[in-house]
């Protein structure tokens, strides 16, 4: 565990210590201010913010599950794809960790980051505190919600970071499987026929997350982001352990 | 060994021979019984569904696959043994999540239709297999080989656990809903409704709507959630609930086909009834129609001549017609797609074989009746006749003695002239002596048949037919007589006085009007051919007479009739079933238990969100409230008794009964959907007007209960608890509900108010609707001063006036807004109040209640508010006050008035609702009452009418005022888990656009800007 920690800890350090983490945050909180205060009209995104509107952070929750089908992918895509390409995987692989340790190293460090971008929302939180009465459990529900989604894409996107050594392609197919399981399902519900509709359902991330969301605590989601996380931390462990010995 | 030099194929050295040939073998032996197991499959059954073909030849080609991999395996090919590894790898996940999903819910429909064994008897022993492959192929991989074998093995695994994990989740799970609202979980007080079911539940959700107002897949998801959640809480205490999607059509008409066996089932009497009826509709429109078309009677038979026997032919015609109609509506009602109201279709069939049997019933009186008519005429017949022929015989020598206008002129016209009244005086004589044979005809039918249907006789029957049954012959031959009598009478005058030539011009005058004497006569052969047809029917009506009068005239047609209406006496009482007008119409929810099954509209589970919610909202905005509507749906059909008895109570204005306005049936027509919202709380409504006994006597000593409220409300003797709910005006009916006239108000007289006081201390609890003016119920609020110490200032109106924009001090009265003010400040102490916080409650004519601390109650009472006044731009204004205010309304001054305090007015915090409850006394039982200052905010036109807060909007009326009455119901009689209130609503956001725009540059640009200036800091240091 002290490992997994020091290799985290390295990762986030290595993010904080590039200009790219700052940016991204900077990009992040704008696109989430612009969320909060204006949404997007022509994509039927109402703002969250003014005067009559529900004192709740729910909608800019379920904007942000929508927006970190991109971003996870694109925090990820250079954990193992750069150290292939840089060739510096040979040492990490070399060190006196297991593949094992090294993919959860790298996962939490990831998300370490994460939470630091999830931290830079709560500004909004305070807001609609200030000028309403928001629900605490719709809150802490969200966050949690962000936090179990954020876990699944992050580990999606480790998955891909571990298939290719170019970044671009690892985030295009990290960005592709997260689609397929959000944007694509919701379609599927939306139109397919039955009992498509309802198999989609089942395995739309964003059916889960709406729980979240909503301000309910419901197992299945918990399960669901759980055991996808795992599933996809495990590919990502069997595909660099591969690389020994392919 | 054979060497593969296949590119494709990897050295052999990377297998483990021996076991290679072992998974070889075994994946040939697999596969050739899959193929025989094919074969065999589709010679043993012959007749499959199309498209079967297709797939048998698939599973041929898959497993004669498997023979040739397992061929090629055994010669080294090392991808062979890749393909047999992810072959059987997926064989076993797909057996496994077969099997577990079969554990977790059920065997899948199809299975049946695809075999007859268990589907544990075939994936049991596939999974083994599978197993066994897989051992053996990973087994004989050797070094690197092994490695990737152990790989896919592992990820099969995993995905299998992620997989079964899954599918457990989804069958069992938690769900919690933390939102305060607590708008996704179940309300406690549907988990006390559900508590008390104890029957299989079944729900049907058909949410299939395409409307994009209303489409049924966005707002499905939600009434899954709460039905799964509902279905959970049933299973812990081993009730099944079933939920049923309905999303296709193929769906849709499974249930209509599974309500029909319902409804059916439910009325097996009406069932039986109806298909008897449809068995024997043939048969019986075949005897009809032979009936009809038998007639044995020729055109001058004696039934024609009265139209019986063509207009006997002509309904029997029309009776087959429609019974034919109504078996074809009846077999379409049935074979349709729609479920079939048996009860009303039962009672369509009763109604029209009744009315088949009326009418045969009446032709068969009427031709009894009839009958009768030879029988009348005989005995008078001979007499009538002489009297006719001795008429026509005088009229004969009448017309003799007038002569015709081209005689010559008599030679003594006086002598003729005389000759001639002595003929009139004869014919007089003779018509008047005929009358009365004619008439002993017409009274010896007494008028009866003849006139009960004189319209079908007059026009059935020639004139003097007519004439001689009825009354008329008679009194033409009187008349006649008469006016001869009195023509004799004016010749003998006139004759001394004339000359001879005007005598003969008398004469000739006479002739000339003698040829109408013709017509006479004429009639008179036809009376006497009359009374001869009407005498002697011919032989054919004479057998029908004889039928009829043996009640035998349709025999063939009458007993099956009996025989079917005879069945409908053993009816059973049934509710006309209404689902077909539910399931056409979009989103409802079926719900069914003991054998009954109702439906919970759209607009109940999703009613249109109030006005109060966001501005942005559009009209058509919906918001979720179907824990609410299903579980009071469950209450109405499962609970039996009702919980306690609500007396709606007042009273008129006289005290004496006999000089009461009495009272119509609907005589609470302006509190009907109170007393509806009660019902369906499951209590039994009544009403009690003070002037009269108490309905429901019971003994006025007060009962010692055992413990707690609900039992504290019911006195001795008495299953029931007891509210009185004390309205604030005398009911007015629908009937004299005209603004014009007006009712006389009641009064609350302090024999009323010692009424009330009598049952409540004997056990009864109240809930007392009182206001702003209602002075009439003065008698009541001196009651609750004195015995509970609340004080109700009906004398003063609570008033709220908004801020001034621009200036913070100064107040601004909206007039409109005083008839619907949004008080919601509820407490949360009061059970009453708590659920009704962010609900859309509006009140109006409110008037402050306070705490007398100055009254001494008889016992200690504990005083509750349940809604305040806090705010300090409201407060209460007294008449002269409010006059002031009125008038300036009045003078133009606008609708938003300025205002400031009184000194007569009262300033908050005072409260509009209160609870007070108060401990046992000696003779006086322990209960509880509620007081809500804004009675008429409770009145149906109050609760279902739009209104005007702003010129140009309309809003909707308030949704949730009839909670506060249920919930005081249930808080009086001590069901506090049954309290519960309509969908709530999250607090909005209240930002003015000044606020807005200095806030959001700041978070927009202000947050990216503090990230990048992180940025700059770091940076910094670590060049430092």
């Amino acid at each position: 565990m002290g490992k997994v920690l020091t290799l985290a800890r390295r990762e986030l350090a290595g993010y904080f210590f590039s200009p790219m983490a700052y940016i991204v945050g900077a990009l992040f909180l704008l696109v989430c201010g612009v969320l909060f205060f204006w949404g997007l009209p022509w994509l039927d995104i109402r703002e969250v913010f003014s005067s009559g509107s529900e004192s709740s952070l729910r909608p800019l929750f379920e904007n942000l599950a929508y927006i970190m089908v991109f971003v996870g992918p694109l925090l990820t895509m250079r954990q193992i794809a750069e150290e292939f390409r840089s060739g510096t995987v040979e040492t990490l692989l070399t060190a006196p960790l297991t593949d094992a340790q090294v993919i959860l190293g790298k996962f939490t460090g990831v998300m370490g980051f994460y939470l630091a971008l999830l931290a830079g929302t709560i500004p909004f939180l305070v807001l609609v505190a200030i000028f309403g009465q928001p629900d605490a459990g719709v809150a802490v529900m969200g966050y949690l919600g962000l936090l179990l989604l954020g876990a699944a894409f992050v580990a999606v996107g480790m998955f891909t970071t571990t298939i290719t050594r170019h970044q671009v392609v690892a985030a295009i197919v990290g960005i592709a499987i997260l689609a397929g399981l959000s944007l694509m399902m919701q379609l599927l519900v939306k139109y397919a026929p039955e009992p498509w509709s309802y198999l989609a359902s089942l395995l739309n991330v964003m059916t889960y997350f709406q729980d979240f969301a909503k301000g309910v605590f419901d197992t299945r989601a918990l399960v669901y982001f759980v055991s996808i996380a795992g599933l996809f931390l495990f590919l990502s462990i069997k595909t660099l352990e591969s690389k020994r010995w392919r | 060994m054979a060497v593969n030099k296949n590119s494709q194929s990897a050295p052999t050295d990377q297998l483990n021979k021996p076991f290679a040939r072992l998974a070889a073998a075994v994946s040939i032996l697999l596969g050739l019984l899959g193929v025989a197991g094919v074969l065999v499959y589709v010679l043993t059954h012959t007749a499959q569904p199309a498209g079967s073909t297709l797939m048998h030849v698939a599973w041929l080609i898959l497993f004669a696959l498997v023979v040739i991999a397992g061929t090629n395996l055994l010669r080294g090919c090392t991808m062979s043994h890749r393909l047999l590894l992810v072959f059987w790898l997926v064989t076993g996940l797909l057996a496994a999540l077969t099997g577990l999903s079969t554990l977790l819910w059920a065997e899948p429909a199809w299975w049946k239709t695809f075999l007859e064994l268990p589907l544990a008897a075939v994936v049991l022993p596939v999974l083994v297999l599978a197993g066994v492959a897989t051992t053996l192929l990973v087994l004989a991989s050797a070094a690197r080989l092994r490695y990737a074998s152990m790989v896919i093995v592992s990820i099969a695994a995993a995905v299998l656990l992620v997989v079964v994990a899954n599918l457990i989740a989804q069958k069992d799970y938690y769900r919690k809903d933390i939102e305060t609202l607590g708008r996704y979980g179940l309300s406690d007080r549907t988990k006390r409704i559900l508590q008390d079911i104890h029957d299989p539940v079944q729900l049907t959700v058909i949410y299939t709507s395409t409307d994009e107002k209303r489409k049924g897949a966005d707002f499905r998801p939600q009434v899954l959630e709460l039905t799964g959640e509902m279905k959970q809480a049933l299973a812990r205490q081993g009730v099944q609930m079933n939920i049923v999607n309905v999303t296709t059509d193929a769906e849709r008409a499974a249930l209509r086909e599974r309500l029909r066996t319902e409804v059916v089932g439910s009325a097996q009497k009406q069932d039986k009834f109806i298909n008897d009826f449809l068995a024997q509709a043939d048969s019986l429109i075949k005897a009809i129609k032979d009936e009809a078309d038998k007639s044995p009677l020729k055109d001058n038979a004696y039934l024609n001549a009265w139209g019986l026997g063509p207009g006997l032919t002509m309904n029997l015609e029309q009776t087959a017609e429609d019974l034919q109609k109504l078996k074809a509506d009846i077999s379409q009602q049935y074979a349709g797609g729609m479920v079939p109201d048996v009860t009303q279709m039962a009672k369509q069939v009763q109604t029209s074989l009744a009315a088949v049997r009326d009418d045969l019933n009446k032709a068969g009186l009427m031709i009894k009746e009839i009958a009768k008519v030879p029988a009348m005429v005989q005995p008078h017949k001979d007499a009538a006749a002489a009297a006719v022929k001795k008429s026509a015989e005088a009229l004969d020598q009448l017309t003799k003695a007038i002569g015709k206008p081209d005689d010559a002129a008599p030679k003594d016209p006086a002598a003729t002239l005389k000759e001639i009244i002595a003929a009139m005086r004869k014919v007089a004589d003779a018509f008047t002596a005929s009358a009365m044979p004619l008439e002993d005809i017409s009274k010896a039918d007494n008028l009866g048949i003849l006139r009960a249907n004189q319209q079908w006789a007059s026009r059935s029957l020639d004139y003097a037919t007519r004439s001689v049954v009825m009354k008329d012959p008679a009194e033409m031959q009187t008349e006649f007589g008469e006016q001869m009598k009195d023509n004799a009478e004016g010749l003998e005058a006139q004759l001394p006085k004339r000359t001879s030539e005007g005598q003969l011009s008398i004469i000739q005058s006479l002739r000339q009007e003698a040829e109408s004497l013709a017509s006479v006569a004429s009639r008179q052969q036809k009376f006497l051919a009359a009374l001869q047809s009407l005498s002697s029917p011919d032989e054919a009506t004479r057998k029908i007479f004889t039928q009829a009068a043996d009640a035998k005239l349709f025999p063939a047609l009458q007993a099956p009739i009996d025989a079917l209406i005879g069945q409908t006496a053993d009816f059973t009482e049934s509710k006309p079933s209404s689902l077909n007008e539910e399931l056409s119409r979009d989103n409802v929810i079926l719900v069914g238990i003991a054998g009954r099954t109702e439906a919970v509209p759209f607009d109940s589970v999703w009613p249109l969100r109030s006005q109060q919610g966001p501005a942005k909202d559009s009209a058509d905005a919906r918001v979720f409230n179907g824990d609410s509507a299903i579980a009071s749906k469950l209450l109405t059909m499962t609970q039996k008794k009702p919980f306690g008895t609500v007396y709606l109570t007042y009273a008129t204005m006289s005290a004496g009964p006999q000089d009461r306005p009495p009272m119509p049936q609907d005589g609470l027509a302006p509190w009907e959907v109170i007393a509806s919202r009660l019902r369906e709380a499951n209590f039994e409504v009544k009403e009690w007007n003070l002037n009269d006994p108490f309905p429901d006597a019971e003994p006025t000593t007060a009962s010692a209960p055992a413990s707690g409220p609900a039992t504290a409300t019911a006195p001795a003797g008495s299953s029931k608890p007891r509210i009185l709910v004390v309205l604030p005006v005398p009911p007015q009916s629908k009937v004299t509900q005209n603004p014009n006239i007006p009712l006389p108000p009641g009064f609350y007289m302090p024999e009323h108010a010692e009424k009330l006081r009598k049952e409540i201390n004997a056990g009864a609890s109240a809930l007392f609707l009182a206001g702003f003016g209602l002075q009439e119920m003065n008698a009541v609020m001196e009651y609750l001063r004195k015995d509970w110490g609340v004080n109700v200032q009906s004398d003063r109106l609570i008033i709220a006036a908004d801020r001034d924009e621009q200036d913070p001090r100064r107040l601004n009265l909206n007039w409109n807004v005083l008839s619907h003010m949004a008080l919601n400040d509820f407490s949360d102490k009061s059970p009453i109040g708590k659920s009704l916080r962010s609900q859309r409650v509006l009140w109006q004519g409110v008037c402050p209640i306070t705490k007398d601390e100055s009254a001494k109650p008889p016992r200690s009472v504990t005083y509750e508010p349940i809604l305040s006044v806090t705010a300090d731009t409201m407060w209460a204004v007294d008449e002269t006050h409010l006059r002031q205010l009125g008038e300036q309304f009045m003078s133009g001054q606008g609708n938003s008035l300025p205002v400031a305090f009184e000194p007569g007015d009262v300033r908050p915090p005072f409260d509009v609702a209160v609870q007070a409850s108060c401990a046992k006394a000696q003779g006086i039982a322990d209960n509880r009452i509620v007081v809500l200052a804004s009675g008429a905010s409770l009145t149906d036109r109050y609760l279902q009418s739009r209104w005007t807060p702003k010129p140009n909007q309309l809003a909707d009326p308030p949704t949730s005022n009839a909670d506060f009455v249920v919930n005081s119901a249930y808080w009086l009689i001590g069901k506090h888990d049954y309290i519960a209130a309509g969908p709530a609503q999250i607090r909005p956001v209240s930002v003015s656009q000044a606020q807005l725009h200095v806030i959001w540059p700041l978070m927009l640009a202000g947050l990216p800007a503090l990230v990048l200036a992180a940025w700059g800091v770091v940076s910094t240091l670590r060049r430092r």
